[in-house]
């Protein structure tokens, strides 16, 4: 009985993970979709897609904003954490309270205080690229910052460090050979979730600069009214990209263990 | 409290496979308190679960005095059970996790405060009912766990390791204690332990096992004094032990002429401290390393091809180097 | 460590600092500007904030996230029981997975591929009409539920699964040889310390809905009164900007977010303290 129940949770989760994708995905190939089944298949809607720039641009968009969020939150994250857990480790707990912020100050509402904020002199960055890189590096911050640390808190970088010294290794070494090997694949972990934040991201985009600058997201909104089988093969292409991803990450950790928050 | 035996009769257990336990079979009077001793992994936590109900046999059967428990559901087995990590309900009190299967049994609040009174005090933990279970030191959550499980007066006592994560002086009071509380309640008692010094001081009868099947049965000098094995003379106790070669007028052990009680079939060997030094000693040999251990000290003598540890007085001065010669009494030699 | 290498790495620290103090904390923290007007206290904005209109978007947003959550907890915590006593370890490594993954999708995608499932001739909605059952409206009260199942079920299963690693398989077997069967297991031990977790779990998916707006405007083109909508509507909408009013709004949901963090800290101690042992 209990086993049956087991099984049948299992598959219905299974079920309602998949189901949304291949429908976009069979969508996304129909001539036209009325009846149970797709009367026809076609790839017209790929390539409609395909050859559309404003596809490619919202794509291009959409990957600059995706590594710049990375390469700021490693370029904080890294140097920070490592000062913090050699030297300063009573400073952890502001930096573990700075992360928690956006829980409390999600996208919407940081939109409205980062307007209000740059909207004048002296920093005038309201519909910018760069206060929309800035704004979703301090969301997806979390999840970087969970990677990186963790893979600090695991290294000891402490004890690795004095180990290396004793065996007579100097601090470039040490770092270079021991402290960021051990971290790296932590590291790159982190960057990973930042990166899939970053390239999900609408909230902040849509309020802070809208179509000004259209990432991929923005670009499918404004699609589907029009072209519902286009949109759909953005769907697929987000789903794959997410899920590329997210198992990426996944698979750089040693442990399975997964953290949200 | 009713006593009955426990009769286990030809186990057999695989996972995947992989042999657990095979083939065994075992008798535990009325009140005997028996351990299962041997190596990691060679199946006396899967034997004691058979018992307790949390397995089942591939093959064999389990009695409790004359009723045959094999296919009775854990839950109705009425044992108590102790486990090496205490497994105490971390979302009750001390009092609480005593009187667990008191509540299930649905005794009167009265009574299960009373009983809970008792166990407390048997333990002595008297004052203790209400800290939460994470307050207490690995001694006292394990006299938690004993009094837990002792409380509903079941049938038999299982303990699973029951005292390997603690530190080793509250071990040893421990073991004591144990042992007085089992006497005392004339409860029967399985005791699962890797070590031999714990089931050799605690046991009525130990059970030593080795790769999912019993070696040997016996009290604690009998294992000693004549194991059946190499693998008992050694896993318990420790032991010289040689192939000796057979020659025309007797046997070679060292490369040394010996006299021997009698054939042996396998090996022959010599507890340390049955071993003499004596200036008349047929062994000659050097000193390796001598330890000092307090009482007396282990001295390494290397005796031809073998290397030989001899109990020493403290008295005698010896060091690295030093020829010696050893006597064993004819007597001392133990056939495997 | 040579001093260079510790005071470069130090020095971005404080860059670092800089940067959320400019990007995170003050935006955050200036939201309070909307209770001064000429230097002094005024509640005037406040007094707009709670119009009708928008006492019933902060209602609605409570109750979709309140039912949303609860959804999402109840399906998710019977999914991470079943991965927890499963014994097989590859179907375990690869829900875990699947749902840390599915967990964090949402947005224009996922509102999207529901649409092409549960639209107006959505696939599972035709194959409803040919078996005669009721369809489902995705575009009304209930169809938000079913967007929003998707991530949450997924992420209840992920938050809940170390709180059942917690749960010793010995604790079960010392209370079967205590007497009691499975159901009296979990009923007197199992839930009783996963409780702490399930609350702090469904805390955060509370507050997961709650905040969400990609997936809520992109399902409605933003027809629906919640609460984040309005307050997009507010900074860049057609309806007009109106910069207080945004504040205020959020000042509101980040009030009700805030009360959420402070119970899912207390609920992780509580966890914490039950699972030391
Ligand atoms: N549930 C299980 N699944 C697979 N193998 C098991 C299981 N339980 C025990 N084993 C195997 O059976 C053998 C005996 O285990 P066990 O009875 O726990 O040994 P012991 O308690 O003597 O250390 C070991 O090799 C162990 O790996
Ligand atoms: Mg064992």
């Amino acid at each position: 009985m209990s086993q049956l129940f087991r099984r049948f949770l299992l598959v219905a989760l299974g079920l309602y993970l998949f189901l949304p994708i291949l429908a976009s995905f069979a969508y996304s190939v129909a001539t036209s979709w009325t009846t149970l089944l797709p009367e026809g298949y076609t790839l017209k809607h790929w390539a409609n897609l395909l050859e559309n720039q404003r596809f490619w641009l919202s794509l291009g968009r959409t990957a600059l904003l995706s590594f710049s969020v990375v390469a700021l939150s490693i370029f904080f994250l890294v140097p920070t954490l490592f000062v913090v857990r050699m030297y300063y480790p009573k400073v952890a707990g502001v930096l573990e309270f700075l992360t928690l912020w956006p829980f409390v100050f999600p996208g919407v509402i940081l939109a409205v205080g980062l307007i209000s904020l740059y909207s004048g002199p002296p920093l005038q960055l309201a519909q910018t690229p760069l206060l929309l890189i800035a704004a979703v590096t301090v969301i997806s911050l979390p999840y970087a910052y969970r990677a990186v640390d963790n893979a600090f808190a695991a290294a000891d970088i402490k004890t690795l460090a004095e180990a290396a010294r004793s065996l007579g290794a100097d601090d470039a070494k040490t770092l270079a050979w021991v402290i960021l090997p051990t971290v790296l694949p932590g590291v790159l972990s982190g960057g990973v979730l930042a990166f899939s934040a970053a390239f999900g991201e609408f909230a902040l985009t849509q309020l802070l600069i809208g179509t000004l600058w259209e990432t991929l997201p923005v670009y499918q909104v404004q699609l589907a009214r029009t072209d519902g089988n286009g949109s759909a093969a953005i769907t697929v292409l987000s789903f794959l990209a997410a899920w590329g991803l997210g198992f990426w990450a996944l698979s750089l950790r040693k442990d399975a263990k997964v953290s949200v928050i | 409290m009713q006593k009955v035996g426990i009769r286990l009769e030809n186990l057999h257990k695989h996972f995947q496979g992989k042999t657990a336990v095979e083939g065994v079979g075992l008798e535990v009077a009325p009140g005997e308190l028996v351990s299962l001793l041997g190596p990691s992994g060679c199946g006396k936590t899967t034997t004691l679960r058979m018992i307790a109900g949390f397995e089942q046999p591939d093959k064999g059967r389990v009695y409790f005095g004359e009723q045959d428990v094999t296919a009775l559901p854990a839950e109705e087995r009425r044992v108590g059970m102790v486990f090496q990590s205490y497994a105490l309900f971390p979302n009750l009190s001390v009092a609480g996790n005593i009187g667990f299967g008191l509540r299930v049994a649905r005794w009167p609040a009265e009574r299960i405060k009373r009983r809970v009174g008792e166990m407390l005090e048997l333990v002595g933990l008297l004052g203790f009912e209400h800290r939460p279970v994470q307050n207490l030191s690995g001694g006292q959550r394990q006299r938690v766990a004993l009094a837990r499980a002792l409380a509903p007066e079941p049938r038999v006592l299982l303990l699973d390791e029951p005292l390997s994560a603690l530190d080793a002086k509250i071990r040893a009071g421990l073991r004591t204690e144990l042992r007085r509380l089992q006497l005392e309640l004339g409860i029967t008692t399985l005791l699962v332990t890797h070590d031999q010094e714990e089931a050799m001081s605690m046991s009525d009868r130990v059970v030593v096992m080795n790769q999912g099947r019993i070696e040997q049965v016996g009290t604690p000098r009998e294992l000693y004094t004549r194991p059946k094995s190499p693998f008992v003379a050694t896993f318990v106790g420790s032991m010289n032990l040689f192939t000796p070669e057979k020659t025309p007028g007797g046997y070679r052990i060292s490369g040394h002429e010996v006299a021997l009680p009698a054939a042996p079939a396998g090996q022959v060997g010599v507890r340390p401290e049955r071993v003499e030094l004596n200036p008349h000693g047929s062994f000659s040999g050097t000193v390796e390393l001598v330890t000092y251990l307090g009482a007396e000290q282990q001295v390494l003598v290397r005796v031809g091809p073998d290397l030989w540890t001899v109990l020493v007085p403290n008295q005698v001065l010896l060091q690295r180097g030093d020829l010696v010669r050893l006597h064993v009494p004819e007597d001392a030699w133990i056939l495997v | 460590m040579s001093l260079g290498l510790r005071w470069a790495s130090v020095g971005i620290a404080l860059l670092f600092v800089l940067f959320l103090l400019l990007f995170e904390v003050l935006p955050g923290l200036l939201l309070a500007r909307v209770f001064w007007s000429e230097g002094q206290l005024s509640l005037a904005s406040w007094a707009e904030a709670t119009r009708p209109l928008f006492q019933r978007a902060l209602r609605n947003s409570i109750e979709l996230a309140f039912y949303s959550a609860l959804q999402g907890a109840v399906l998710g915590t019977l999914t991470a029981w079943a991965l927890w006593s499963s014994a097989n370890p590859l179907v375990k490594r690869f829900t875990t997975g699947l749902s840390a993954v599915a967990a964090n999708f949402a947005g224009p995608p996922l509102a999207f591929a529901f649409i092409v499932l549960l639209g107006g001739n959505g696939f599972l909605n035709l194959i409803l009409k040919g078996l005669g059952l009721p369809t489902v409206d995705i575009y009304g009260k209930e169809g938000l539920y079913w967007v929003y199942l998707y991530f949450q079920w997924p992420l209840m299963t992920v938050l809940m699964l170390p709180a059942f690693g917690a749960i010793q398989r010995e604790w079960l077997e010392a209370a079967r040889s205590l007497g009691s069967n499975q159901w009296g297991f979990w009923w007197r031990v199992g839930i009783p310390v996963l409780l702490p977790s399930i609350l702090g779990s469904y805390i955060l998916l509370f507050a997961n809905a709650f905040g969400a707006y990609a997936t809520v405007y992109a399902l409605t083109q933003g027809q629906r009164n919640l609460l984040p909508l309005q307050i997009g509507f507010q900074v860049g909408g057609d309806i007009g900007y109106n910069p207080v009013l945004a504040s205020t709004l959020a000042l509101m949901m980040a009030l009700v977010l805030a009360v959420s963090l402070v119970l899912y800290r207390l609920s992780r101690r509580w966890a914490a303290r039950m699972e030391q042992v």
